[in-house]
């Protein structure tokens, strides 16, 4: 159900497809130009430093609408919580008018070719970092920015930030702790060879599928993606390296250690029986109550898969969460922090400054931690605690290495050209029909025509 | 031969009673559905009854929902899009089927080839054309697509409109009508079994479209009845009971409708898109 | 026009003048909406097609015939339309279907409005519902399954969305039992303006119901017959809506359309999925010429 993808595909981590800038060079390029919001925007900055939203008697009167990706009731009512505060704080000055929009990516791609596109609103992934400034009003310098919060890099271009993350998310393995001690499943399995035999484990001594693809609902499988940084070992890899690599899904690759759990999980009978019709929905419950042991999914999915234990009359604490496994013994275990969709400001606002005010807002309430159980955009966040134990597994949190130069927008530009789509669910469902005999084509073939298509697209585009 | 013609019968309310069953199977699914708990949708077999009736679903859908908003503007969208429609369409068949003028052909072939454009390849440009006329997120963007982009109904009325004979319209002028007057006294009237076959065919269409009001007037106040279903399928979830129940509500006034008017719509539909 | 103080009124007109501004009066808002429309949309499009338009931003460049190219050099942009064989199939099973409810409702039947309103409401029913619906019935331990197994068929069970060779009838199946109740009460009702004089001749002469279907009803409607199924299989060209929302185009039930959407939508890449629109735009146009042509003869 492919409207879905649009909405939470957000939340694969560092969409930055679109690698970024953000760099040391041009230091002196002028923050401020035609679109810029007024100085005062800089004071409003260091008043958020303090942590107190920006007092803006100056402000004019308004109206700024919203384009958000929350949909349901009783989280759009917490959000409509947080624009009455936002009032309360500019008393009379202005009013935050939500648009929730299902399908989100797709339905705002569209809008962007006109210039009905709100206020603030969650910057689609596929806008080229080298057009942010097309659709998009400068937000600071990255310098200044960079102090305050984090993950701004991708959605930064010469040296200008675009869009502040509404939540920083890194991504893993969601699992049944009962279903792992029923198969006699001791400690986390850190390799993806530990990890295989553990599925196969769970196979032999208990009823629950031992892994969760939840293929119907296609964006489930993008969230695989996040996890490149750890197959690679390398935070230069995913933005920079990938970009250059000639080998990119060639055996030894990092992609083709990461998606190789994907392809033998499923030519293994370790998955759902019935891909076709499985969801996301199913995942959460299945999962909660023992019928599925384990599901690839980012961090914003916490708090839903701790609620769904609860509402199977069991505990959180029935749910674990792993980091994703490493390709060999020696390789250190790294996890992208990487951020969520990013609030940006619209060139055609007419409140810029309350656009601005409500990005910076937004940035600090509780969306990141409470909403998206994440990891809060400002400095110095703190890890949900499901995952404060992977410290003591040995892992280290870090972001990707931002592309520099004539790289920046690369990514992107090839993943298009060839039709990859690293974040599309197109592959990832080709491999899964693969494994489970409905396709003609072994694991080799298929990464070895995404490769084929990598590197004319990197003769194409004239990529060394 | 009697034998035959009991088989006949046998076979005949064999293969009815089959279809009725096909038809309306799965929609009693969406009812058996739209009556459990969130935990029965699962939990239960999908025909197995809940063991308590849980209409609250229902409730939950009417109001979490705002249906009551969205049967309003779905009620204004379908009269003022469907007036619009046969307005525009009669006043095309009337002019292409009584007057002869220069480039009539080419106009008559520019709509009929415009009807062959599958609407999801120009949708780019259909937003930026609605976005430039500064109608987005406003009903007028409901009504101008609606109207500007139906032209299946113009060729019900032009084909109906071919069959008035233009004796009629000859006798009309020599008492001195005007051809305006000839339009509303003679055409208009004459035209009213395609009216019933454009308003049915359309009106179902506008009452059940998802994509015109969710892609131009994505506005909490402009939800229409088709849209409203879609807030309980969100990022975290959804919740079938709810929209099993949501989908029944939306079912009901328009099978309502139907059965009271049965008999018109069949004479409506055959009359119109027969011909 | 009952005041007699009125000094113009437009009857007064002579015929030729009025005649004039009818026809401009009633065809420009018409021809102004297909304009905008229509034909604008429709223009650009064509001149996207010649560029490397990625469908948001204000600058492009020119590519020359370069989406043409590559859309024709490559062959599995054209294998999709495989998928538009088992719609086309549909379409004749429908069309079967279809009449021979109407012809069997046309006779005594008893309940026969119960019957008549039990076919066609499903065309009542939202399309994105419908969606719902059946993903609810094709699932595992689904409605359908659970069926099958009440009537002891469990050996049929399929893995109805999953299994690449079965997902294409099982949402072919979906839009005919959405779209049989049209196209059989459009059938109805030809049957239906058929005189019954000619039946009262025919049962004189002895004639039984296959007669009748085969010398009377058939003939009597084939043209209602043939334009449906026509513009049923020109439609199938462009099917895009139950299997976006059965499947999103998974296990190759992907069709040209969605293929288009996703060239556009998921790789930016608006200008090849214009190219790639306009030379769908031309097959359907080569569809519907040839059957004017068919249609035409059988005029004559």
């Amino acid at each position: 159900m492919k409207k879905w993808t649009g909405i939470v595909l957000a939340v694969v981590l560092c969409l930055g497809l679109t690698a970024c800038g953000g760099t040391q060079k041009e230091q002196d390029m002028p923050v401020q130009e035609t679109n810029t919001i007024e100085t005062e925007t800089t004071e409003n900055g260091e008043n958020v430093e303090t942590g107190k939203a920006p007092q803006g008697g100056e402000m004019r009167e308004g109206t700024i609408t919203v384009l958000t990706n929350v949909t349901e009731g009783d989280r759009l009512q917490k959000m409509q919580e947080w624009a009455e505060e936002f009032d309360d704080l500019y008393p009379g000055v202005q009013t935050v008018e939500f648009e929730s929009i299902d399908d989100y990516e797709n339905q705002v791609k569209i809008r962007l070719s006109s210039s009905d596109y709100g206020d603030v609103l969650l910057i689609p992934n596929t806008v080229e970092v080298a057009k942010l400034s097309e659709y998009f009003v400068p937000l600071g310098s990255y310098e200044e920015l960079s102090e305050q919060y984090q993950c701004i890099d991708d959605r930064t271009y010469e040296n200008v930030v675009y869009g502040i993350p509404v939540s920083v998310q890194f991504t893993g393995i969601f699992y049944n702790k009962n279903v792992f001690a029923e198969a006699g499943i001791e400690g986390i399995p850190r390799t993806i060879d530990e990890f295989m035999a553990a599925l196969q484990k769970i196979k032999e001594t208990t009823d629950a599928v031992p892994l969760y693809t939840a293929y119907a609902d296609q964006w489930t499988l993008n969230q695989w993606e996040a996890n490149t940084l750890t197959a690679a070992a390398e935070p230069d890899y995913p933005y920079v390296g990938q970009a250059h690599d000639r080998n990119n899904f060639l055996k030894g690759s990092p992609n083709y250690n990461l998606y190789r759990i994907m392809y033998e999980a499923s030519a293994q009978g370790l998955i759902e029986d019935d891909p076709a019709t499985a969801t996301f929905d199913e995942a959460k419950r299945m999962l909660a109550k023992g019928e599925a042991a384990t599901c690839v999914c980012s961090s914003w999915a916490i708090g839903q898969f701790q609620e769904a234990a609860v509402e199977a009359g069991l505990t959180e604490e029935v749910i674990g969460y792993m980091p994703y496994p490493v390709p060999e013994e020696g390789n250190p275990q790294i996890v992208r922090l990487g951020r969520d969709y990013v609030n940006g400001v619209s060139v055609h606002s007419e409140h810029q400054d309350i656009a601005l005010a409500w990005v910076k807002f937004f940035a600090e309430t509780e969306y990141a931690t409470e909403l998206s159980s994440s990891v809060s955009p400002i400095k110095g966040g703190e890890l949900p605690a499901i995952a404060t134990d992977w410290y003591d597994l040995g892992v280290e949190f870090m972001p990707c290495t931002p592309a520099e130069g004539d790289d920046q927008g690369l990514l992107d530009r090839l993943d298009k050209e060839s039709e990859v789509g690293l974040l599309e669910p197109d592959f990832k469902q080709r491999i899964i029909d693969a494994g489970i005999g409905n396709r003609d084509e072994t694991y080799d073939e298929i990464m070895e025509d995404l490769n084929k298509r990598w590197t004319e697209a990197m003769d194409a585009l004239g990529v060394e | 031969m009697k034998i035959q013609r009991i088989i006949g019968k046998v076979l005949k309310y064999f293969s009815l009673a089959l279809i009725t069953l096909v038809t309306t199977g799965p929609v009693f699914l969406a009812v058996l559905t739209s009556l459990k708990s969130k935990n029965e949708v699962y939990d239960l077999g999908v025909l197995e009854l809940p063991g308590q009736l849980h209409f609250e679903n229902y409730v939950t859908a009417f109001v979490d929902g705002n249906m009551m908003t969205g049967f309003k503007n779905t009620l204004i969208m379908v009269i003022v899009a469907l007036g619009g429609a046969i307005i525009n369409g009669t006043m095309v068949a009337y002019v292409f089927s009584r007057f002869e003028f220069k480039g009539k052909q080419i106009l008559k072939s520019l709509f009929l080839f415009a009807s062959l454009v599958p609407g999801m390849t120009i949708q780019v440009m259909l937003y930026q054309m609605i976005s430039r006329l500064g109608v987005y997120n406003t009903r007028m963007a409901g009504f101008l697509l609606y109207i500007g982009t139906d032209i299946i109904s113009i060729y019900i009325f032009l084909q109906q409109a071919d069959s008035i004979p233009v004796s009629l319209d000859e006798s009309a002028m020599l008492d001195g009508a005007s051809y305006l007057a000839i339009y509303q006294k003679i055409i208009l009237p004459l035209l009213k079994p395609a009216v019933a076959t454009v308003a049915i065919i359309k009106g179902v269409g506008i009452y059940n479209d998802f994509y015109i009001p969710y892609q131009y007037m994505p506005k909490n106040r402009l939800r229409v009845v088709a849209t409203a279903l879609f807030q309980f399928r969100g990022q975290y979830g959804t919740q079938w009971e709810v929209i099993c129940a949501g989908v029944i509500i939306t079912i009901l006034p328009i099978l309502i409708l139907f059965i009271l008017l049965q008999k018109y719509i069949y004479n409506g539909l055959v009359q119109g898109a027969v011909k | 026009m009952k005041t007699k103080k009125i000094i113009w009124t437009f009857s007064d007109l002579k015929y030729k003048t009025q005649r004039k501004v009818i026809v401009f009066c009633f065809l420009f808002f018409p021809v102004l909406l297909l304009a905008v429309f229509s034909y604008l949309p429709l223009g650009r499009m064509f001149f996207y097609s010649f560029t490397d338009w990625d469908g948001m931003s204000r600058e492009y460049s020119p590519v020359g015939l370069g989406n043409y190219i590559k859309i024709f050099t490559d062959a599995e942009q054209f294998a999709v339309l495989k998928v538009s064989l088992y719609y086309i199939c549909g379409t004749l099973v429908q069309t079967v279907l279809a009449l021979y409810f109407a012809t069997i409702l046309s006779f005594k039947v008893r309940f026969r409005n119960f019957f008549k309103a039990a076919i066609f409401f499903p065309y009542l029913i939202n399309g994105v519902a419908i969606g719902f619906i059946f993903l609810l019935f094709y699932r595992a331990d689904g409605m359908l399954d659970t069926v099958l197994k009440f009537l002891g068929m469990g050996n049929l069970i399929q893995k109805w969305l999953g299994n690449p060779d079965v997902v294409n009838w099982s949402i072919v199946a979906t839009s005919i039992w959405r779209y049989m109740g049209l196209m059989f009460v459009i059938f109805y009702g030809a049957i239906a303006s058929i005189s019954s004089e000619i039946y009262e001749a025919a049962e004189v002469d002895g004639a039984n119901a296959w007669h009748k279907f085969i010398y009377i009803i058939f003939p009597g409607i084939r043209q209602v017959i043939f334009v449906n199924l026509t513009v049923n299989l020109s439609g199938a060209l462009s099917i895009y809506e139950m299997p976006y929302i059965m499947t999103g185009g998974a296990n190759r039930s992907k069709t040209f359309l969605m293929n288009i959407l996703d060239t556009a939508f998921k790789y930016n890449k608006y200008g090849v999925a214009s190219a790639m629109s306009v030379v769908l735009l031309i097959i359907i146009l080569l569809t519907a010429l040839f059957q004017k042509m068919v249609i035409g003869k059988e005029k004559t």
